[in-house]
């Protein structure tokens, strides 16, 4: 059983105590972590494979098929023929080789929990919203708000996006190999969006914390967003990262600029999820 | 031909829906697949088209206020739209001041009423489009219609979707890519517009 190390968690942010009154709410106790489990998430095995034609398929049918083969113990699922339907790959709360040989329409993959996943086409809007962790990586181009509010995990586009990128983004890793819309960024938490080529107007606007690094020209910056300076650390972990997906950016990565937010701001910590563990 | 129109439009419960000499419209209540097979849609022969199913927000569900618009008393323009204006009463009375004369309370009736004035003072479509995003207010993406022309422009907050193929024989456009997918036995790449854009492609 974790242990809580209450001053650093204290210092670092973090609560124990409970609210009273219509506004309850309680915080996550380590001593409880044994009895937090995932309804419908399975232990699957990566050599075992299937395939779904989901030609004639609805959402609701495909997304039952590939849970149903979770619960057999297939780790390695293809969906073939999306055919560009909404709310596909939704809701998958453990690992699992995901692929889809076409596109998806919007809310692709919203909701996920640890599967990698592959899109051999193009996204619509909000592919990825919410997701908590795992891998996601499109080759075609992707729709508007992609990435909303997304907690963890790497949500990789090696073409372009459309506008709000990563709004509301949380946590994890927004990496896209051409441009971006416009207010990308808008109300970013926390987290790192990595554009290898143009954004839009109003970049980061309202930020509150997070990172964002433009390979490319900026229309505008938003509100409460600034220039930040790039480091040695900064340039290996985007190094890092982009050969992890085989993304280049046009100019090098030496001259990426860098973006945060120029707010400062209390009662605020901008730990990862992962990083909140430590301490516990 | 307007005063055609005006003496026809003033004949109560009498409505026309369109005049051209290039374009059809087809204006009903009912779901896509039964209005299509009403009206014969699949014999009908042309260049382009552009259609739109109604989510009826700000004005009454009946055909005066169905998409595609035209613009009255104007030839062969149509328009159809997703969004709200937030300037369409201002924008309204200004043009009916003009003398323009609108046929329903729907603000998408505005964007074919400002398109069909411009074009009508001698301005390409192109430009009149341009215009428009910044005469526009509120969120919007919409489709243009004429003769040999097909277009479609994006409000400045890229607030509504939309979804654009361009191949070697063929455009096509949609709110969302599956509207367009089964058009195709093969995957295709498509894009979003951004903010701000205007897009025409010429027959």
């Amino acid at each position: 059983m974790a242990t809580l190390n209450k001053d650093k968690s204290h210092e670092m942010g973090l609560h124990e105590e409970q609210l009273k009154g219509r506004t309850q709410q309680r915080f996550f106790s380590a001593d409880e972590s044994e009895n937090l489990t995932y309804f419908h998430s399975f232990d699957v095995d990566t050599s075992k494979s299937a395939t779904i034609d989901a030609l004639e398929m609805t959402p609701r049918e495909i997304n039952g098929e590939i849970r149903a083969l979770m619960e057999k113990g297939i780790g390695d699922i293809t969906v073939d023929n999306p055919m560009s339907r909404h709310g596909v790959g939704v809701g998958i709360l453990n690992r699992l080789n995901l692929t889809f040989s076409d596109s998806l329409g919007y809310f692709g993959c919203g909701l996920i929990d640890g599967p990698n996943v592959h899109i051999k086409g193009r996204v619509g809007w909000s592919c990825a919203e919410n997701m908590m962790a795992g891998t996601v990586v499109i080759e075609g181009n992707a729709g508007s708000t992609f990435g909303a509010a997304i907690r963890g995990g790497d949500l990789v586009c090696r073409g372009s996006v459309g506008a709000r990128t990563g709004i509301d983004q949380k946590g994890g890793t927004i990496l896209v190999g051409g441009n971006t819309g416009a207010f990308s960024g808008f109300m970013m938490q926390r987290g790192r969006m990595i554009i290898c080529g143009d954004a839009g107007m109003n970049l980061g606007d309202s930020m509150y914390d997070g990172t964002i690094y433009i390979g490319g020209e900026v229309e505008e910056l938003g509100v409460d967003c600034v220039l930040g300076e790039m480091t040695e650390l900064d340039v290996r972990y985007l190094t890092s990262k982009l050969d992890l997906y085989g993304i280049k950016t046009p100019k090098g990565v030496e001259k990426m600029q860098k973006y945060v937010s120029g707010k400062q701001l209390w009662n605020y910590d901008n730990l990862e999820p992962h990083e909140k563990k430590i301490v516990l | 031909m307007q005063k055609l129109a005006d003496f026809i439009e003033d004949i109560e419960s009498v409505e026309i829906l369109s005049i051209g000499n290039s374009l059809e419209l087809v204006k009903d209540l009912g779901d896509a697949e039964g209005v299509s097979e009403q009206y014969g849609l699949n014999s009908f022969n042309g260049t382009h088209g552009i259609g739109h199913t109604r989510m009826a927000t700000e004005s009454d569900v009946d055909i005066r206020s169905a998409h595609p618009y035209w613009a009255y008393p104007f030839n062969d323009v149509a328009v159809v739209h997703n969004g709200q204006l937030t300037n369409y009463w201002t924008n309204r009375r200004a043009l009916e001041r003009k003398g323009h004369r609108f046929s329903s309370n729907c603000d998408s009736e505005l964007i074919a009423v400002y398109i069909a004035d411009k074009i009508s003072e001698g301005v390409d479509l192109e430009t009149a489009m341009r215009d428009s995003v910044e005469f526009l207010d509120g969120v919007f993406t919409y489709l243009v219609a004429t003769k040999d022309e097909l277009g479609m422009a994006k409000d400045v907050m890229a607030a509504k979707p939309m979804v654009v193929y361009e191949g070697d024989d063929m455009i096509a456009l949609a709110s969302e890519e599956v509207a367009i997918r089964k058009l195709f036995d093969h995957r295709i790449d498509t894009f979003d517009p951004y903010h701000g854009e205007v897009k025409v492609w010429q027959h």
